[in-house]
């Protein structure tokens, strides 16, 4: 057996010297690390230190190259039509959405028509839909695109919630086209119903035609109106339409003094998004796609014996359906 | 009027002048901000005050039209302060409409790029022609110095015509909005004719009443014709609104009855009862049966009745935003301009109060330059 000689004194002290021809090979088997002597186990640990060292920084390296090759992946990526739709059937339904408004991206807007779909079994009324819609389109005091009405049913014991989202329903009928004065609001191709802030003279003629209460007014409020200063974050742009609309105190620049109403985020599904408040649906409940794709997912709900849409007696064909 | 009467009027006329340039000012500097209505009720006072202007407008010149198309001469006096009154409160109505517009220097596009699908455009448009018809009649009324031309006959037929046109328009702009059981109702349009027709038949028997004129027998005589014309008109009105009401009503089960409920017995009940009922209806129709041929009682009736219609006016517009389209909705989101009640701010009123106080001025400078004396050829006889 090799016998291991006492370590130096400067060694001990944080000298350079190394130690390291003296060590046993570590495949050695017959020698317990935690019974060599010191200088040998300094010297082993050293070692190991290095060793873990370039491991760690070979992983590094490989780990970052990787990202960024995923990433030149993602760049690249061009989404393919899905085979298969079932392949998201494990439940990721955001990300086949996504895939499917890429894919319907990609054929002419006449050729495409959106619609929402929202399970009222999934909505568990937290109104994280509102907020979001809100925070997306910066919205003001007194303008909401998506309240979420909760009515109590039944009667004790038996009570329940119901929580009904409540959307631009984009009609295919829609009452409040016909009766701008000025062509402000259209239907578009896509069907999703439109207001042009730059023509719109502020009549409200729309808000009293739509039967749901849809559309709102910017009366030019902020919420730090009473106070001294404005805060900056109430006075940063929104990009409905894929515009910049600056709202500004003590003016009547459009969007204020116009009617508002949701646009199921255009200005997010032109850069292949989808709407805030269904990426933001705490429950799952708010679905979002292209309804001429027989193999979309909003296809799919809609053809579901659970599907209602609201007031439909009066024709209007909303484009938004509810699971009930 | 004596020189008291004259001081009293006038300080109230001005007392209303600076206080609508005041809301003027206010609505100018502040935008909206200081209106009351919001989204879920976003029409109040000055669409209501808009279709009471209007319909004035279109009352007063009817009777002219209808004096042009029939050649009633006992009447023929009356033609000019009617066309005056259309034209000053046509241009109160248009300008009462514009300060409701979230974007009023945008006006110009309802000429420019109008959708006439749109009745409120075609409505705007009317409006607009209606006004230089009226102006246009003015002048022609006054070139002719009294005397009844042969286009006059044209010009009242397509008066006609064109008042019950506008006015049914103006009537049908609400009727057809499907969405709302409580303005979609084949008798819009009809109601819209007959209160136009009541309100501005009234208002010229308060001007003709209250405008200086010898009180002889000619005046006597049209201020009959005039009063019967408006106690006729008031009970067809009340007919009207009788089947209105009864019919959503009788069973009382849908959301018609919940909503006529409101307008009688609701928070603003007085408006229908006290205003309406009693001060624009029963009291002018008591007055005006009782004394028929008095210059106070047609003053008074005929004024009554001209000046609560905008009663009939507020209960029209307002009570059709009251209902939520969904329940919960107005707990759903919660804020001023979120909710489904209404009653005008002071800036809205003193807005309309600009307004009235324009119609007086105008008026009143129309009559002092047009030298319009109403019943100067009452005596011509005829028919």
């Amino acid at each position: 057996m090799k016998q291991f000689n006492q370590p130096r004194r400067s060694d001990l002290d944080g000298g350079h010297q190394s130690v390291s021809g003296d060590c046993p090979e570590s495949g050695n088997q017959n020698q317990d690390i935690f019974k060599a002597p010191q200088a040998c186990r300094i010297s082993q640990r050293r070692k190991f230190l290095q060793n873990s060292l370039l491991v760690a920084g070979g992983l590094s390296i490989f780990a970052a190259f990787q990202t960024k090759t995923a990433q030149a992946a993602d760049a690249d990526q061009k989404p393919t039509p899905l085979s298969n739709p079932q392949s998201f059937a494990d439940g990721n339904h955001l990300e086949r959405m996504r895939v499917e408004l890429i894919q319907a991206l990609k054929k002419p807007v006449a050729e495409r028509k959106w619609v929402m779909v929202i399970d009222q079994q999934k909505c568990v009324g937290c109104s994280a839909c509102t907020v979001s819609c809100c925070a997306e389109n910066n919205l003001p005091p007194g303008v909401v695109y998506r309240p979420v009405p909760k009515v109590e049913t039944g009667t004790f014991p038996n009570v329940s919630w119901v929580f009904t989202p409540r959307p631009c329903m984009h009609c295919d009928n829609p009452p409040c086209v016909p009766v701008c004065p000025v062509k402000a609001t259209w239907k578009r191709k896509d069907g999703i119903v439109v207001i042009d802030y730059d023509i719109c003279i502020g009549c409200r003629n729309c808000l009293a035609s739509c039967p749901y209460n849809a559309r709102t007014a910017d009366f030019g409020e902020f919420y730090g109106s009473p106070t001294p200063e404005i805060m900056d974050y109430e006075t940063r742009p929104n990009y409905e339409y894929s515009e910049q609309w600056r709202r500004k105190p003590g003016t009547e620049k459009s969007p204020i003094g116009n009617a508002r109403k949701c646009h199921f985020c255009l200005h997010r599904i032109r850069e292949g998004m989808l709407p805030a408040c269904v990426t933001t649906c705490l429950g799952g409940a708010t679905y979002f796609g292209d309804s001429t794709d027989r193999n979309s997912l909003v296809h799919e709900l809609a053809g579901s014996n659970r599907v209602r849409r609201l007031k439909e007696e009066l024709g209007t064909e909303p484009s938004v359906y509810y699971l009930v | 009027m004596n020189k008291t009467q004259k001081t009293i009027v006038f300080i109230i006329w001005l007392g209303l002048a600076l206080w609508g340039l005041y809301g003027v000012f206010q609505r100018m500097s502040h935008g909206e901000l200081l209106v009351n209505y919001g989204s879920y009720v976003p029409w109040g006072l000055w669409v209501a005050g808009k279709i009471y202007f209007v319909g004035l407008a279109i009352g007063s010149s009817f009777l002219v039209w209808v004096i042009y198309a029939f050649d009633v001469k006992r009447l023929r006096a009356l033609v000019r302060p009617a066309l005056l009154i259309s034209l000053v409160t046509m241009i109160a109505g248009l300008l009462v409409i514009s300060f409701d517009l979230g974007h009023m220097w945008r006006l110009y596009e309802v000429f420019t790029r109008p959708n006439f699908s749109s009745l409120l455009a075609i409505a705007t448009w009317l409006s607009m022609l209606y006004l230089l018809y009226v102006a246009w009649a003015l002048i022609t009324e006054i070139a002719s110095d009294g005397k009844t031309a042969g286009s006059q006959y044209a010009m009242g037929w397509i008066g006609i015509f064109f008042a019950l046109m506008f006015s049914g328009a103006n009537g049908a702009e609400f009727a057809t909005l499907v969405s709302n059981p409580y303005w979609h109702s084949a008798l819009g349009p009809i109601l819209s004719i007959g209160g136009a027709l009541l309100s501005g038949v009234a208002l010229v028997l308060a001007a003709t009443a209250l405008l200086p004129a010898p009180s002889t027998a000619p005046v006597q005589e049209t201020l009959k014709i005039l009063s019967r014309t408006v106690v006729g008109l008031l009970l067809f009105v009340l007919l009207l609104e009788w089947s209105e009401y009864s019919v959503a009503m009788w069973y009382g089960r849908d959301e018609s009855y919940r909503l006529m409920s409101s307008i009688l017995f609701g928070h603003y009940w007085y408006v229908f009862w006290i205003f309406h009922i009693l001060l624009g209806s029963v009291a002018p129709l008591i007055v005006l049966l009782w004394k028929p041929t008095g210059r106070l009682a047609a003053a008074i009736g005929g004024g009554l009745v001209a000046l609560f219609y905008i009663a009939v006016r507020l209960n029209h517009v307002i009570p059709g935003f009251i209902t939520p389209a969904m329940k919960g909705l107005q707990e759903a989101y919660t804020d001023s301009r979120l909710q489904f009640e209404y009653f005008p701010s002071a800036n809205e009123w003193a807005v309309f109060a600009f307004s009235v106080a324009l119609v007086i001025a105008l008026f009143y400078i129309g009559y002092r330059m047009l030298s319009i004396l109403p019943l100067k050829s009452a005596n011509e006889g005829g028919k």
